[in-house]
């Protein structure tokens, strides 16, 4: 590989990378779970780095790692050996075109002041409900292990995540909007 | 795709909990065809789908890495560690391009946070409706926030619905609402250029030699400090003062005037350039759409005698940029020039006559107000069902205005507004419909104090 072909290579993954957050966002809400659409975007990034020269510098490098994306997500639900119903991947559809409309720089300019006031906000949970979003979204625990780590039914762990999340969400859009 | 209507509250909580389902992998067949509906129907649904899994990731990286300023997403769970199960040599040096990528990262984030290290002058303070701020090097943006800092630069109200407050660093206050474009900065003076429509502005004392400097097309204002208000059009500028002096030079021939409190003037090259009391407060007001489109935002179009038809303004579409939906909007200026201030009272009555071309669900008739010292007071409605009015026939709507509530739209900054529109000034009254265009015309509106008429 000449200077050049590696500088162009360094650009696009580094371009790609810049998309990192949005693309592991992507693959989260069509498969369910942070791990598995975190290695989903890992192994995206992998095809990046080999494919690069079949990128078109000028076009939107958000557009193309999406694409992998959403082939790494098929890749593991073949892995999964999960049936797909008709429905479910009507779905998947939806959510890529809410991701085709929506995503946009606009959502990284507000990055910094959200992170800022979510940790503030999570410094606010209880002890309890921070367990429970520590067990799902840091230990990749199912309801059940979360259940049995905090002692709560399974029913009870889905609504704790609901309503923590939701929680944390209204206290971050008031923080930003208070900001100062 | 029918994508008309915003969520009711009710279909805003079942979609908060779908999302969170599919979040958690957790969706039934038939939740998973409810949320299709949703996210087919409403651009709203899309976006939150989008805003709720951006916000998890968020969540996730906070817990698993811990707080930093960024975000760093490398911290992989046991199961996998990086590119473990990748052929050695090739994927170390993908990981090392990674990694030197996360410092370059670092490096670019450190070198934009010095680029934003702006001279700020002022915060917002309240804001509502469509806005534009266009800042340093033609930045644009409509994605403004209360309590963002700005580092000067044109802000832009662009309906009727547009209120923007801004503070200054010594608590001075301007307030922008309706259609209007100020450009303003502070480089040791504060300077302000009204290029469209008015403002109102409390202004602290300034520092000695240093006014408040405003400017529009035909005026000049020096400003010590003191409360006013000023609209600017294309050939003339009209500036009230409620509290303190303003120095007003009229560009046409230099000449100046110093206005005190409860004084206005209008400075115009073709016309006397006089003080005058500012006039008693009155109930009444009527249209003036006979004369021409002063003061109008719509289409105006004159009358028609042998088709029968009046004077009347047709409500013109404002697209709300980051949700895709349009306002069909038409709106009279009250407030300014000639007219007294026209104040809201216990009984006062509105009638709006107009027609509308198409069925329309719901149709909005409201008022802009404002305190006696020119501070936005709020904007206060009424949602009438589209049955109120038939299509392709004239309609006469009598309003008692003891029953407009304040928009729900203001309810952030309701703390700082009035609870009601009585004992108000009006500056505007307006009507729209939503997302459809029922081709509504106004033809005829008219202010009264029910007591007052026999």
């Amino acid at each position: 590989m000449n200077s050049n072909e590696e500088e162009k290579r360094d650009r696009i993954v580094k371009l790609a990378f810049e998309c990192r957050v949005q693309l592991i966002a992507y693959a989260y809400a069509l498969l369910g779970d942070y791990s598995t659409a975190d290695d989903a975007v890992q192994d995206a990034m992998l095809t990046v780095v080999r494919k690069y020269d079949q990128f078109t510098e000028g076009t939107s490098i958000m557009a193309w790692c999406r694409s992998i994306v959403r082939l790494e997500v098929l890749r593991i639900r073949q892995k999964q050996k999960k049936d797909r119903t008709l429905v479910a991947r009507l779905l998947e559809d939806s959510i890529d075109q809410a991701f085709d409309e929506y995503f946009s720089a606009d959502f990284a300019s507000q990055d910094a002041r959200k992170r800022k006031a979510l940790v503030k906000c999570l410094g606010n949970l209880t002890k309890r409900g921070r367990s429970v979003l520590q067990g799902r979204f840091a230990e990749s625990l199912s309801y059940e292990q979360i259940g049995k780590k905090v002692g709560m039914s399974l029913e009870a762990v889905r609504k704790s995540l609901y309503r923590h999340k939701k929680q944390l969400r209204d206290c971050v859009e008031l923080n930003v909007r208070n900001v100062e | 795709m029918n994508e008309k209507f915003k969520l009711e509250d009710s279909e805003q909580q079942r979609l908060e909990y779908l999302v969170s389902l599919q979040l958690d992998g957790e969706l039934c067949e038939a939740e998973m065809e409810e949320l299709i509906e949703l996210l087919s129907l409403h651009p709203e649904a899309r976006q939150r789908m989008v805003a709720d899994s951006l916000f998890d990731v968020e969540l996730a990286d906070i817990l698993r890495n811990g707080v930093s300023e960024t975000p760093r997403h490398n911290h992989r769970s046991g199961r996998r560690q990086l590119f473990a199960r990748s052929p050695g040599g090739v994927l170390l040096a993908v990981a090392a391009i990674i990694l030197s990528l996360f410092a370059m990262q670092w490096v670019l984030e450190s070198r934009d946070f010095g680029e934003r290290q702006e001279h700020h002058i002022a915060k917002i303070t309240g804001m509502s409706g469509p806005l534009q701020w266009t800042g340093d090097g033609g930045r644009v943006t409509t994605k403004l926030t209360v309590g963002a800092q700005l580092p000067g630069g044109t802000i832009e109200g662009q309906s009727p619905e547009s209120w923007f407050e801004l503070m200054f660093k010594d608590g001075s206050r301007v307030v922008i609402a309706g259609q209007s474009r100020l450009v303003f900065s502070d480089l040791e003076q504060k300077e302000l250029h009204l290029i469209e429509g008015g403002f109102a502005a409390s202004v602290e004392p300034q520092p000695a030699g240093k006014p408040m400097l405003v400017y529009t097309r035909t005026a000049v204002l020096e400003v010590l400090g003191t409360e006013f208000e000023v609209e600017s059009e294309l050939a003339s500028t009209f500036l009230n003062v409620t509290e303190g002096k303003v120095r007003v030079k009229r560009l046409s021939d230099g000449q100046s005037l110093d206005v005190p409190a409860k004084h206005r003037v209008t400075a115009a090259a073709d016309q006397s350039f006089e003080l005058e009391a500012t006039p008693e407060m009155v109930s009444f007001w009527k249209d003036r759409l006979a004369l021409g489109p002063k003061g109008v935002y719509g289409d105006w179009r004159p009358g028609d005698a042998s088709e029968g038809r009046r004077p009347a303004v047709k409500s013109i579409p404002h697209t709300i940029k980051e949700t895709g939906k349009t306002i069909y909007c038409t709106s009279l200026r009250v407030f300014g020039g000639e007219s007294p201030p026209v104040v809201l009272r216990r009984d006062s009555q509105l009638v709006v006559e107009g027609r509308i071309a198409k069925k329309t669900k719901l149709l909005f008739v409201g008022v802009t107000l404002q305190h006696p010292n020119g501070d936005f007071a709020g904007r206060f409605q009424i949602r009438l069902p589209g049955e109120s009015v038939n299509v392709n026939e004239k309609f006469e709507l009598d309003l008692d205005v003891e029953d407009f509530k304040l928009d729900p739209s203001l309810r952030e900054t309701r703390h700082k507004l009035a609870d009601s529109p009585l004992g108000l000034i009006v500056t505007d009254i307006w009507c729209h419909t939503l997302w459809d265009s029922a081709g509504l015309e106004l033809e005829g509106v008219e202010l009264y104090e029910a007591a007052s008429v026999d």
